[in-house]
């Protein structure tokens, strides 16, 4: 910063020189300007002491801890990114960006197809397989057990398949200002908790449709750095497609909640208000595949690539019907449930957070809808306000 | 003939195609887990290098360790979702202060929060230390307290700028953060400090 010796200091000179950010001509010019200028000396001793009096107040605000990056907070850090990736699962699969959760889920589908299919078969180009969302299952896991590997590669993998993946998004989400509105956008009769009253908030999220189309060499070369070259990969299968629908749904709020953080915004701040609830339906997500399929056995995968040991993904198995279950992994820290509520059979799931504040999600299919109610409070009054829709 | 001959070519080409993928793929499964690269480039030497001071910005802001430890992990999280960031040559550090002085900013800007604050956070902190002289504590905390309600309504700028310069950032750094001339860091510094003295004196007037 070059200075004029006769003109006067800026603030931001003077400010600057303070803190040794001059280079040194300037910190040269500035100096001797200062022996000649009572002016700029009465202005700089102002704004030395102003600079004082802030600093010492920001002195006080310093708290005693030391945070060091290493043991604790680095696993704190890998617990929240697997609460933050499993938690808001629901909200993400039917939010405006589902991609990592259904890339994910058509990856785990994939690689599990190609298990199930004999080298030998012929592939029907078309799809004759449909699956549909009739029931939701929570299945226990142990973050601890799942490879590092797989939970790093997950967003790369993504990455590197985004050539091979259409997302055919059918609107940006928009609000509406009553439940006709929203029973008409999204082509279900919307329901609403009359326990609760009005809803402060309403919007639309229109459907998506997510295609993958495979590429025999990407996908080889993905399972070869995942390390299932166990896995063959018949040649037919180049160019088959899977494909993912998720209707328009409808997000009622009630209590104080910011759009930032309910869901809109997957990369938002995770801070929920506590008085904040939400009741999110639609119909009932599909994926369609090629014909063939092995169901229980992509089932069987999925549950080990979450970490459980192929026994207990076996046995696990046995008790779902994979092709209209919807099964969420609840790690170990949060507690899952299966409850009755609005007459059918619905899981709860329970993330307990610092103090008695947890945080819950409720999740139910009735009639081909499915429901997701998430908020804070404890497991009756959830019910009572699943069980007040009317 | 001809039609061997086009074949073989064929499955060069396709064999050529796989190579290239695999490597495209080591490639970019190399960027986030690669253990051996200096700090600052990957994510665990990030990590390391900017925790500690990320908490202690974010304490700085909110005055309650224990929500600036939770707004840290909220920063790194965001990082880990950005996997694209590392391979941009983007100032990492730079970015990571920006998400950490917006989500202080924002948590101190929040009226439940600060209502939070006010009543809990001094208290808690002494609580929690198990203070032998609480009055002395108590009074400290008090400033703390204003400090934060001070910074929660000035301008977002100087707020950031304050809260950066005050937490040992140079001026160089707070200009990467704050995408500004870093020749223009010493009039938003004086600017910022006249605007939190005016802000505190009248406050002060209003104890009396």
């Amino acid at each position: 910063m070059r200075l004029n010796l006769r003109k006067h200091l800026s603030e931001g000179q003077l400010r600057a020189y303070e803190d040794n950010e001059l280079d040194h001509i300037s910190i040269g010019h500035v100096r001797q300007h200062l022996v000649s200028c009572e002016s700029c000396r009465g202005k700089a001793a102002t704004i030395y002491e102003r600079a004082g009096l802030v600093g010492e107040q920001f002195e006080r605000t310093s708290t005693e801890n030391l945070y060091l990056p290493d043991g604790p907070s680095r696993n704190r850090l890998e617990v929240y990114i697997s609460s933050k990736e499993v938690q808001p699962m629901f909200k993400k699969f039917v939010s405006r960006q589902p991609r990592l959760v259904f890339s994910t889920v058509l990856l785990l589908v994939l690689i599990s197809s190609m298990l199930a299919f004999p080298q030998v078969r012929a592939i029907a180009t078309n799809f004759l397989g449909l699956f549909r969302v009739e029931k939701i299952a929570a299945v226990p896991i142990n973050l601890a057990n799942i490879p590092d590997d797989i939970s790093q590669a997950v967003p790369r993998i993504e990455k590197m398949l985004a050539d091979d993946m259409v997302v055919e998004e059918f609107g940006e989400v928009y609000e509406v200002e009553s439940y006709t509105e929203a029973s008409a956008a999204a082509g279900i009769p919307v329901r609403l908790p009359y326990s609760l009253g009005e809803p402060d908030k309403m919007t639309v999220q229109p459907g998506a449709r997510l295609t993958f189309t495979v590429d025999l060499p990407r996908m080889r070369a993905i399972l070869d750095e995942m390390g299932r070259q166990d896995v063959e990969l018949p040649q037919l299968l180049n160019g088959q497609t899977v494909t993912a629908e998720v209707p328009a749904s409808v997000t009622a709020m009630y209590g104080d909640c910011n759009e930032e953080v309910e869901g809109y915004d997957p990369d938002g701040h995770g801070k929920s208000n506590s008085n904040c609830m939400v009741l999110i339906q639609l119909v009932s997500p599909t994926i369609s595949a090629p014909p063939g399929l092995d169901i229980n056995k992509i089932g069987t995968t999925y549950l080990e690539l979450t970490g459980m040991s192929a026994e207990e993904a076996e046995r696990f198995s046995q008790t779902v019907d994979w092709a209209s279950t919807l099964v969420i992994p609840v790690p170990n820290y949060s507690s899952s449930t299966e409850v009755l509520v609005d007459g059918v059979q619905g899981v709860w799931v329970n993330q307990p957070e610092r103090g008695d504040n947890s945080r819950f999600m409720l999740a139910w299919v009735k009639n081909g809808i499915v429901y997701s109610l998430s908020g804070r409070g404890p497991l009756q009054e959830a019910v009572h306000i699943a069980n007040s829709l009317n | 003939m001809q039609e061997s001959a086009v074949e073989a070519s064929g499955m060069i080409a396709a064999g050529e195609e796989v190579t290239d993928t695999i490597d495209l793929v080591k490639q970019n499964l190399g960027h986030l887990s690669n253990k051996s690269s200096p700090a600052g480039t990957d994510f665990e030497g990030l990590f390391h290098e900017y925790w500690s001071k990320v908490c202690s910005l974010l304490a700085h802001m909110v005055g309650d360790s224990d929500e600036a430890e939770d707004l840290a992990l909220e920063v790194f999280w965001r990082l880990s979702l950005r996997p694209h960031l590392f391979s941009q040559g983007q100032n990492l550090g730079a970015w990571i202060y920006r998400v950490a002085t917006n989500i202080g900013y924002n948590a101190i800007r929040s009226r439940k929060r600060r209502q939070h604050y006010e009543l809990n956070a001094g208290r808690d902190q002494i609580e929690r230390r198990g203070d032998h002289n609480p009055a002395e504590k108590l009074e400290s905390a008090e400033d703390s307290r204003q400090v934060r309600e001070i910074l929660s309504r000035m301008k977002p700028r100087s707020a950031k700028i304050l809260t950066l310069r005050y937490s040992g950032l140079t001026y160089s750094e707070i200009a990467d953060t704050l995408d500004v001339s870093v020749r223009s860091i010493g009039t938003l510094l004086a600017r910022a400090e006249r605007e939190f003295e005016q802000r505190y004196r009248y406050m002060e007037r209003g104890q009396r």
